[in-house]
């Protein structure tokens, strides 16, 4: 059996598949040797921490885009959410806060969902709408004046340690192994990788693409809706403007791990991977006394590169 | 015939009748609401942003979407505001502006049309272009606030009284002129409306492409250096969040999202729509984070009705089948 | 059933295959292929050792002037990929083109427009035609010059254009301003036509030119395929359904695996002859 493909060829597909885990372990290495603040506990441990809020959103907005959609609002979700979390926490308690704001959460996405998947609304033009109107609506009801919380339940929550490692990146394995066996394993998760790799397809096929577009997004508002709770059990606070780079950095996550924006291909692993370059990236960033204007330099070059190499990937997969 | 008619105006117009409605509401309501100084204000205000939009509604009939607006737009004020601060002669000086738009299409332009982007992709790269040209211009003032040094001159002029409502005006005419007339137009009518069928046609999509983001790219500039006119300052954050306003008032305007149609007159409806809005809103002592609501309804409500537009048109023609 | 209206209803083993058609088309039909009369003549397009990636290996072959190449081969033997080499839609890694005994290079379709080759796709709902804008402003966009006046384009030279092929091709529509849409297969694909006839290609590749066509429709595209080579066009055809492409083509290609596996001509161009050169 000859070989098809000659050996150069092979290395330089291999290296651009996999350009991103690649660049990450290159990466940690280069820090571990250049900075030592990098490799002590507790910075692995800060990044294990930071990247978990916004991790846990990230895993569900994999799942849009794995459907064929993306979603913007997620920001505004979760600026609303921590204000929406912090308010109850002062009045109904930390369980009730819990509920409400998952719940209110998971109807915005909802909303988002209707109008993408029955009313056929390109999902673009349906999150920024309710991505401006939920942000204004969170300025609205604080006055743009962030709130505060000393629920002792909640500071009760916030102390629980596994070792160093706090609740919140418990939460967010949960979640991503959730999310994990849902779309390996259950009809509705590969229903979903259907929907986004072939609409019509999956359509004539007789699987039901106006729900499975639908749920995701519900999911997805409810995911954010969690990552604000627990980013308001980590500050005990909430704020209209939290989360606004949300949207974009969990597209960008979702991405950077290999998850194609066509849809129905990729997974909440490979995301996972997207989510911890991300933040082991960033750590690294201002461990080497990088200034804000330039990490936002670099945050968006990475976004960029990694859509080219996505995108070129993509085209050497069809000429093959 | 003219029921039918009746209810094809509403439909296609629906958003702009309701406006009408308030504005009428409000005119009633607040009398200084009416009055030209009031609504030449409101122009002024819009010109910037409509300035923006013209570029906008190009990029979007070509079928692609350019998030990077609002930094091109702080970028362009702060290096014309440094260079007039320099002393550099002021036309010089708006020119650099205007060519850091160009420079930023360009790069946009070549990266999408290198990787054959589509929509999804375009959103990307420009979103990502947009927090890098973000941060190139916190860099010469350090984020700070620059207060322009301006003498009397064109660059001074182009920001006071009709001079921004004029060049918008006349920047949306010939945008509408070659869009609907010329070669280049149709051009990107067919491109937007099936980017296949334009290759299989033997139109050149790459350079096509490019020419769209270098024109939003060259307009947000241009809208920079409007603004840092108006108010005499650069400011390195001036545009952020501006790419939403932009589309809103493209999508307020009815140009549908999908491309290969659209009208730049129509942005410029959908632009002062917006504004006099706000201007309204604001007289009836709505505060701006309510309008925020009501902008991003809005935007829904537009699109919504553009869909089930479409969806009815397509029930229509379906009963029209031509037998051969 | 014709027209929105049942015709006839038969036993299979009652009726026979040209009754079907009288009953489908509304008349008798003598043939289902016009005869084809045009000797070819001089060197249009030489091709030569055409490569890219894995699926074109070292094609090589000529055109003539009038001619009807037929290209057969199962799906997925590259013919659709070889024409898209050879307009400039997706350009060969080596290989040469010579055209009237130049050799051109084609790196874009601009290219193979200008080099007058015209291209009428597989899907023409999908790359060939804009549905939702009208048959005018599908037919002009080829050459959206030669309807300006200065600087503007004009409705009336375009309208006249339009109303041009409408005739000649005997395009069935309300109207010139009617949405795609709305026709019928057929009238689609002369659409198609019409456009690369308005941009004087001289080279035409038929791409799957009568998909999803009914057979009155059928035999009109076939006659029009004998006109344009009568004026002295020269056409590729790409077919899969070998009754077709075995009694229009004056030469037969057929392809496999992205390679031609030989030529038929005259009485060798038979349905075994080609399977033998495909399974070989």
């Amino acid at each position: 059996m000859l070989k098809s493909l000659p050996d150069k060829k092979k290395i330089i597909t291999f290296i651009l598949e996999n350009a991103v885990s690649v660049f990450l372990i290159g990466f940690i290495i280069f820090m571990v040797f250049t900075k030592r603040s990098f490799s002590t506990w507790d910075n692995i441990v800060n990044i294990i921490n930071e990247s978990s809020i916004y991790g846990i959103a990230a895993c569900a907005m994999t799942v849009v885009i794995i459907s064929g959609e993306f979603d913007l609002s997620a920001s505004s979700v979760f600026g609303w959410s921590t204000v929406l979390f912090t308010m109850c926490c002062n009045t109904i308690g930390v369980l009730g806060a819990f509920v409400v704001t998952i719940l209110c959460g998971a109807l915005f996405g909802a909303f988002n969902g209707y109008l993408v998947a029955k009313v056929k609304m390109p999902a673009f033009v349906v999150t920024l709408g309710t991505m401006i109107a939920i942000k204004g609506l969170a300025f609205v009801v604080t006055k743009a004046q962030p709130i505060n919380t000393d629920n002792a339940t909640l500071k009760a929550i916030g102390r629980i340690h596994v070792g160093d490692i706090s609740i919140i990146p418990m939460v967010y394995v949960a979640v991503a192994v959730l999310f994990i066996w849902f779309l390996r394993n259950t009809k509705f998760g590969r229903d979903i990788y259907a929907t986004g790799g072939n609409y019509e397809v999956a359509r004539l096929s007789g699987i039901n693409v106006v729900f499975s577009k639908f749920i995701v997004f519900t999911m997805l508002g409810a995911a954010a809706a969690l990552a604000a709770a627990m980013y308001g059990v980590r500050i005990k606070a909430g704020w209209a403007p939290y989360g606004q780079d949300l949207s974009l950095y969990c597209i960008a996550a979702t991405i950077i791990g290999g998850t194609s924006l066509l849809g129905g291909n990729g997974g909440v692993h490979k995301t996972i991977i997207g989510v911890l370059l991300l933040a082991v990236l960033f750590n690294a960033l201002t461990l080497l006394g990088v200034s804000g204007s330039m990490q936002k330099f670099v945050r968006g070059l990475v976004l960029i590169t990694v859509i080219m190499l996505d995108a070129i990937v993509a085209k050497r997969r069809k000429d093959r | 015939m003219n029921q039918k008619r009746f209810i094809d105006v509403v439909r296609n117009n629906g958003i702009i009748l309701v406006i009408l409605l308030l504005i009428i509401v409000t005119g009633i309501i607040e009398r200084n609401f009416l009055t030209f100084n009031n609504l030449l204000n409101v122009l002024r205000q819009v010109s910037v942003v409509g300035i923006v939009a013209c570029g906008m509604t190009y990029c979007i009939i070509g079928g692609a979407f350019d998030l990077s607006v609002g930094s091109v737009v702080s970028l362009a004020g702060v290096i014309t505001i440094l260079n007039i601060n320099a002393g550099v002669n002021e036309y010089i000086a708006i020119l650099y502006g205007l060519l850091a738009g160009v420079a930023v299409g360009v790069i946009n332009g070549v990266l999408i049309s290198l990787i054959d982007g589509r929509t999804g992709e375009a959103f990307i790269v420009t979103y990502g272009m947009q927090v890098v040209v973000a941060s190139i211009a916190l860099f010469p003032s350090n984020g700070l606030f620059i207060s322009g040094r301006i003498s009397d001159g064109f660059f001074k002029s182009m920001g006071q009284g009709v001079m921004p409502i004029i060049i918008f005006l006349s920047i949306a005419i010939v945008m509408e002129f070659v869009l609907k007339k010329a070669k280049y137009g149709r051009v990107m009518t067919f491109i937007g409306g099936n980017m296949d069928v334009a290759k299989m046609s033997g139109i050149n999509i790459k350079l096509n492409r490019i020419s769209y983001f270098i024109i939003s790219g060259v307009l947000a500039g241009l809208g920079g250096v409007v603004l840092c006119s108006r108010v005499t300052s650069s400011n390195p954050t001036a545009g952020l969040n501006y790419e939403m306003d932009v589309i809103a008032a493209v999508v307020v305007g009815g140009t549908p999202m999908s491309g290969g149609s659209g009208s730049v007159m129509r942005t410029v409806m959908g632009a002062v729509i917006i504004g006099i809005m706000s201007n309204a809103l604001n007289i009836l002592g709505i505060t701006a984070y309510h309008q925020q609501i009501v902008k991003g309804i809005l935007i829904l409500i537009a699109v919504g009705m553009d869909i089930l537009n479409k969806q009815l048109k397509l029930k229509e023609m379906a009963h029209v089948k031509v037998f051969a | 059933m014709r027209d929105g209206k049942l015709v006839g209803e038969h036993l299979v083993k009652e009726t026979s295959r040209p009754e079907i058609i009288e009953l489908m088309v509304g008349r008798a039909m003598d043939a289902e292929y016009p005869p084809r009369s045009v000797k070819p003549g001089e060197l249009v397009l030489s091709v030569k050792n055409l490569n890219r990636g894995t699926q074109l290996k070292d094609i090589s072959f000529d055109l003539h002037k009038g001619e009807i190449l037929g290209i057969a081969g199962l799906v997925g033997a590259g013919r659709t990929e070889l024409a898209e080499a050879i307009f400039g839609a997706d350009p060969p890694d080596s290989g040469t083109i010579e055209i009237y005994g130049k050799p051109v290079s084609i790196r874009s379709t601009r290219e193979g427009k200008l080099n007058s080759l015209g291209m009428v796709t597989e899907d023409r709902k999908e790359t060939g035609l804009v549905l939702d804008t009208t048959l005018t402003k599908n037919i002009t966009i080829t050459k959206l010059d030669a309807v300006k006046k200065g600087v503007v384009i004009s409705k009336g030279l375009e309208n006249k254009v339009a109303s041009e092929y409408v005739e000649k091709l005997n395009i069935r529509t309300p109207s010139i301003h009617q949405t795609l849409f709305n026709l019928s297969g057929g009238n689609q694909q002369k659409v198609v036509l019409a456009k690369w006839l308005f941009s004087n290609a001289e080279i035409m590749i038929f791409d799957e030119p009568t998909r999803g066509i009914d057979i009155g429709a059928k035999y009109e595209i076939y006659c029009l395929m004998n006109t344009l080579t009568e004026q002295g066009k020269s056409i590729i055809m790409i077919s899969s359904e070998l009754p077709e492409v075995l009694s229009m083509s004056d030469r037969l290609l057929v392809m496999h695996k992205g390679q031609i596996k030989g030529e038929l001509t005259g009485q060798d161009m038979t349905g075994d002859k080609v399977m033998e050169l495909v399974i070989e």
